[in-house]
């Protein structure tokens, strides 16, 4: 009875013309609409700001006194070595925050999941989230207090446990601060990004489970079954959207953490930008690189989407 | 109780307290510094109690009458952005979740590219200005009012509702704004929870907007702004070497110091979402039986 | 319900913006001010605020930095939102060449005597190339310069070092790392943890506490990256990153690093960290300026006054002269002044000029006669034990009695008077010494000194000093290769220390040939400002 309905809307939709069919979507248009212009005046407008990339713009003068230089701030990029040591600096530890982040964010939601007893249930999953509301600048001094040489409780607790004989000074290690960077990533926002799985497992129907417990499945069969697959929509989305920020991730973190030692693993797309580009009041360049990380965070996005697509998964657009 | 359950619960268990542990640690120990005397905190060595108790750091962050004002106005902000930002959001994520729709696929794809692009600095300051947006208390809500990244997760969400609800109601001859308030509001509770308390958090948190737009007018001085002013004037580390030695010359005898000043701030701050949290929480924890709505 | 506590929320939102309109209308003149620094919102209502109120009848509305500097520069200029008077730290010359700053020359001639008589000896200084001036440094030094207790910066050695081997004058680098050593060997651990011999600060920005090191062990005062050095009559910009200095220094930290003495962690610690270590009293020796200690020796004044840090001029070797005090110099590139936007020009200079003048200076360091200071028979100032009380509270002082909010960032004297006081109660000279605490006497007694700076050598007057105040223009090539210079320095300075002793020839190989091609753009930029510093000034 429901299902040809749901056809005819559908082969309505197609059969008529563009503008009769829109004609009776006169509600859907007034939802959406007034919104659609709001973003565009408040986020399409601003984007005559890009021109700045194509001059060597100073902010005392009119943009028609502007010296134009066509692509040399983007020539000044790609000719710049330390921007492609902050190219894979900033590629490898978005990649390790995703991934980590990710997956370590949907087990804690499956896990929390799995509590009966309400009041821990609940309390675990506030408590863990709170690392979020801890500003990086307190949360690097803790993290430097337990890295520390000079009694720090990580190397205490290793040397206590005969790991090591000498305490190790994790922090000023080059090749060991992308995993600090990602580990410590993992344990401030964890809580945080378990929230929205948190959110969408609430959406499953109850009846599953029961019917799946009927059908005697176990405990982890039934998360493996029915949680996972009701989550995925939303695991493919996120997924999607953030491989548009890849480029963009980090700033506070690898900023306060950060030493000579580990300066050559160290530095970020965001710091590269602020260095070199607005502490030096070179505003032209600062637009170079955000207009090149924007096309790089389309291609990524839109990419994953079609890869999405291609799989039949839940997409972008 | 299987042995696959039993063995279940204790890693389920185990886990979580290792994890309550690791993270209630930070703030336990932030708690502790901002009770602790702040001269006395820079010796370090201070773990889950205060070693020198003082009331001081909170009587000199919120002792000012700048504070209280600006606190009423990120109240304000926060509502008010929470509630317009969330519902406006679900009701665009309402339509550009209509199959049917033939604006869809266009409009998804002029919000999905904003989360890509950005004019810079500049050009949104002259456009806020051109508005008349500086000097104004709605810069703080307006903006913001549909975010991309919100709108594509209630979208996702809609999108995994049972599709019979809506075709159901369409037979019974309701209209799509029926629909939207009456059955997928109702549905989205969690989700829509989840925005709630994004959009809260990032409203009650920021302070950028007022140093850019408002920061000359102090009756538009929001919370946060207050905090980083007197986080930047007890020296702040990002801080310039011209700004640290100004200090270090007037300051002579300074008894709060960035340290205490970051820990009472951060327990200022969260406070109130702590409190808060709780209301929106049993939305998406406790979750939701779609049978009892179907109705 | 709902609807009726939306209208609500809606209406205080109302009446929120719309108070923001009523500001002060009656009678009393209204400047906006912007300041490049963080500054403490004015409480309304203070003991010199009122005063100076009263007496002008302006009242200020005040706008600190809270944000990053450069962002809000770029924003006011480029959209011409300007206050009536600003002051934007290295950056207030770029408002001067948009053409939003006044000339204050006929002003000054014309409506402030005040300004004109004090800031006489800094005029020429304060030219810009059209010959005008443009702003006012918060400082001027119309008399004598004064004396502080302790200098701008040392190697500083804890005291119970010198106590034990008998109060020994340092000079050489050799002879500070040698005490270090000794005590260390026979003190391995203090108050039951482990001892730090020496410890070098290299958070970020302040790594400068690291690498100016070489210059002043070559006897000179801090310069900045650069120094001009006299040769056949005319000073020339050279570089000490790769002098034999920098060497002799970094391979002696690398020695003593390997030897366990420089602490394991002191390039990876942060601030924070530097000053929590050197508060517990066990940090034997560090370099550094003095107000990046201040903190942490007000710790130990207060709860370890026998592990205080006291200061010394080290040198490279018996050879060297040092003169690594400041000699009393202006901020003459930068300062307070007033923009187009002013619709009373003639009203903020007056305003200005209030505020330099002897009386009003007093009134903001001081404070009133009689009830916040005496005057001796002498003509000279002192506080009595209770006024002194009152002043110690710093809440007191900055809340209630508002002094320094209009110290530092406005136009303000420094030095000594023309009756002998200082402008800064902090160094009236005859009180430096008395107001010392205890255990600092102790060790000016055993070095027969009345202050730590007298442990160093009287400053020789260089007309430019110093090179820092001079501005690379934003964004030009010498400034690009600053930028890269620092990160070079970054990069090697922990190289270098901690590298196995045998490996240190070869990362100061590699070192040199990486930062030297960095410093030429830079070199021009200074030698081309001190030469003109030179002729104008």
């Amino acid at each position: 009875m429901k299902t040809p309905v749901m056809l005819d809307v559908e082969i309505e939709a197609r059969k008529k013309p563009f503008w009769a069919t829109l004609m009776k979507q006169k509600v859907l248009l007034l939802m959406s609409v007034p919104f659609v212009i709001h973003t565009i005046i408040f986020k399409y407008v601003p984007i005559w700001g890009w021109t700045l990339a194509f001059q060597s713009y100073w902010p005392g003068k009119s943009f028609f006194e502007q010296v134009w230089v066509g692509f040399d701030n983007f020539r000044w990029l790609f000719r710049d070595p330390v921007f492609y040591q902050v190219l894979r600096n900033t590629l490898a530890m978005s990649i390790i925050q995703l991934v980590f982040g990710m997956v370590s964010s949907i087990i804690l939601a499956l896990i929390i999941n799995e509590v009966r007893w309400t009041f821990f249930k609940k309390s675990a999953q506030t408590i863990s989230y709170l690392p979020h509301f801890i500003s990086w600048v307190v949360a690097a001094n803790l993290v430097r207090d337990a890295l520390s040489t000079d009694g720090g409780i990580v190397n205490e607790i290793l040397m206590k446990l005969h790991i090591i004989k000498e305490p190790i000074m994790f922090l000023g290690i080059p090749e060991l601060f992308w995993w600090i960077i990602g580990a410590t990533h993992v344990w401030k926002e964890v809580g945080w990004g378990a929230i929205i799985y948190l959110a969408a497992i609430a959406a499953v129907d109850p009846n599953l489970y029961e019917a799946a417990t009927i059908d005697g499945a176990g405990r982890l069969r039934r998360i493996w079954h029915i949680t996972l697959p009701s989550i995925r929509p939303i695991i493919v989305i996120l997924l999607v959207m953030n491989m548009g920020y890849l480029l963009s991730s980090g700033f506070e973190q690898q900023y306060l953490l950060q030493n000579g030692r580990v300066i050559d693993y160290a530095r970020v797309f965001t710091i590269y930008e602020l260095d070199y580009g607005i502490k030096m009041m070179r505003y032209s360049f600062a637009t170079a690189v955000g207009i090149f990380r924007s096309v790089v965070s389309l291609v990524l996005v839109f990419g994953t989407n079609y890869l999405a697509k291609r799989m039949g998964q839940e997409r972008l657009i | 109780m299987t042995k696959e359950d039993i063995i279940l619960d204790i890693v389920v268990y185990i886990s979580l307290i290792f994890l309550v542990i690791v993270t209630l640690y930070p703030f336990l120990n932030t708690l502790a510094v901002s009770f602790n005397d702040a001269m006395d905190s820079g010796k370090g060595g201070i773990y889950l109690l205060p070693r020198k108790f003082t009331l001081y750091n909170y009587k000199s962050l919120l002792g000012r009458t700048q504070t209280y004002h600006a606190t009423l106005v990120s109240v304000l902000r926060t509502v008010l952005s929470t509630l317009f930002c969330t519902f406006s959001t679900a009701m665009v994520a309402y339509a550009l979740s209509r199959k049917e729709f033939v604006l869809r696929k266009l409009f998804s794809f002029i919000y999905v590219l904003t989360m890509y692009i950005d004019g810079g600095l500049i050009p949104t300051y002259f456009l806020m200005r051109s508005l008349g947006l500086t000097n104004n208390f709605w810069v703080y809500v307006l903006p913001g009012l549909v975010t991309a990244f919100n709108l594509i997760v209630i979208r996702t969400y809609i999108h995994g509702l049972p599709e019979s609800l809506v075709e159901s109601a369409r037979v019974d001859g309701a209209g799509d704004f029926t629909i939207f308030t009456r059955i997928i509001l109702p549905l989205c509770k969690p989700v829509l929870a989840t925005i709630a308390l994004f959009v809260a958090v990032a409203n009650w948190n920021a302070w950028f907007d007022t140093f850019l737009y408002n920061s000359s007018n102090s009756k538009l001085s929001t919370l946060q702004y207050e905090l980083m002013k007197i986080l930047a004037t007890a020296n702040s580390m990002t801080g310039s070497l011209e700004q640290a030695m100004a200090q270090a010359a007037t300051g002579a005898t300074n008894t709060i110091t960035p340290r205490s000043v970051r820990a009472t701030m951060t327990v200022i701050v969260t406070v109130p979402i702590a409190v808060v949290y709780p209301f929106l929480q049993r939305y998406f924890v406790h979750g939701l039986t779609l049978g009892g709505i179907k109705e | 319900m709902k609807r009726k506590s939306l209208f609500l929320l809606l209406l205080i939102v109302f009446t929120v913006t719309a108070t923001g309109a009523l500001v002060s209308a009656q009678g009393t003149k209204v400047f906006t001010m912007f300041w490049g620094e963080p500054l403490p919102d004015y409480p309304g209502s203070t003991i010199v605020g009122d005063i100076i109120e009263r007496e002008t009848g302006v009242k200020l509305q005040r706008e600190g930095l809270v944000g990053d500097l450069e962002t809000k520069v770029g924003l006011m200029i480029a959209s011409g939102d300007l206050p009536d008077m600003l002051i934007a730290a290295h950056f207030t010359s770029l408002f001067k060449d948009a053409g939003m700053l006044i000339p204050l020359n006929d002003l000054v001639e014309k409506h402030a005597p005040n300004i004109k008589r004090l800031y006489a000896k800094h005029w020429e200084q304060l030219k810009q190339e059209d010959g005008n001036v443009y702003w006012l440094p918060i400082q001027a030094i119309p008399y004598g310069p004064d004396e502080s207790k302790y200098p701008e910066l040392g190697f500083f050695i804890n005291k119970k070092v010198l106590k034990e081997a008998g109060w020994p004058v340092i000079k050489t680098l050799d002879q500070y790392f040698d005490l270090i050593e000794n005590y260390m060997k026979k003190h391995p651990r203090i108050n039951g943890e482990k001892t730090i011999g020496y410890l070098t600060l290299f958070d970020s920005w302040r790594n400068f506490a690291t690498t100016n090191v070489p210059q002043h062990l070559l006897g000179y005062p801090n310069e900045g990256e650069f120094v001009p050095v006299l040769e056949n009559g005319k000073y020339v910009v050279r570089q000490y990153h790769t002098s034999h200095a920098a060497k002799v220094y970094y391979q002696k930290l690398n020695e003593m690093y390997n030897k366990g003495v420089v602490d394991k962690e002191t390039f990876v610690m942060n601030y924070d960290q530097y000053i929590e270590k050197i508060s517990s009293g066990r940090v034997l020796g560090t370099f550094n300026q003095y107000w990046q200690v201040q903190e942490a020796q007000e710790v130990l004044l207060r709860d370890d006054p026998e592990s205080i840090l006291v200061p010394f001029p080290v040198v490279l070797d018996e050879l060297i002269e040092e003169y690594q005090r400041d000699i009393p110099y202006i901020q003459a590139t930068q300062g307070m002044s007033i923009t187009t936007a002013c619709k009373d020009p003639v009203g903020a200079i007056k305003f200005l000029d209030y505020i330099i003048r002897e009386e009003t200076q007093h009134l903001i360091q001081w404070g009133v006669k009689g009830e916040h200071y005496e005057v001796d028979e002498n003509g000279l100032f002192y506080r009595t034990e209770e006024q002194k009380k009152l002043f110690l509270d710093p809440d007191w002082r900055r809340d209630v009695f508002g002094g320094p909010y209009f110290y530092n960032s406005f136009p303000s004297l420094r030095g000594i008077d023309q009756n002998g006081n200082s402008f800064m109660p902090d160094r009236q000279p005859n009180l430096i010494y008395s107001d010392s605490q205890p255990t600092e006497k102790e060790v000016m007694d055993a070095y027969g000194i009345k202050a730590f700076s007298e442990l160093y050598n009287k400053p020789v007057d260089k007309k430019y000093y110093p090179l820092w105040t001079i501005t690379i223009p934003a964004g030009s090539p010498a400034h690009i290769e600053q930028t890269r210079m620092k990160d070079i320095l970054n990069a090697y300075v922990p190289k270098m220390v901690m590298s196995k002793t045998n490996n240190f020839e070869k990362v100061w190989n590699e070192y040199v040939k990486a930062i030297s091609p960095l410093m030429k753009e830079q070199i021009k930029v200074y030698q081309e400002q001190i030469d003109w510093r030179m002729e104008n000034w």
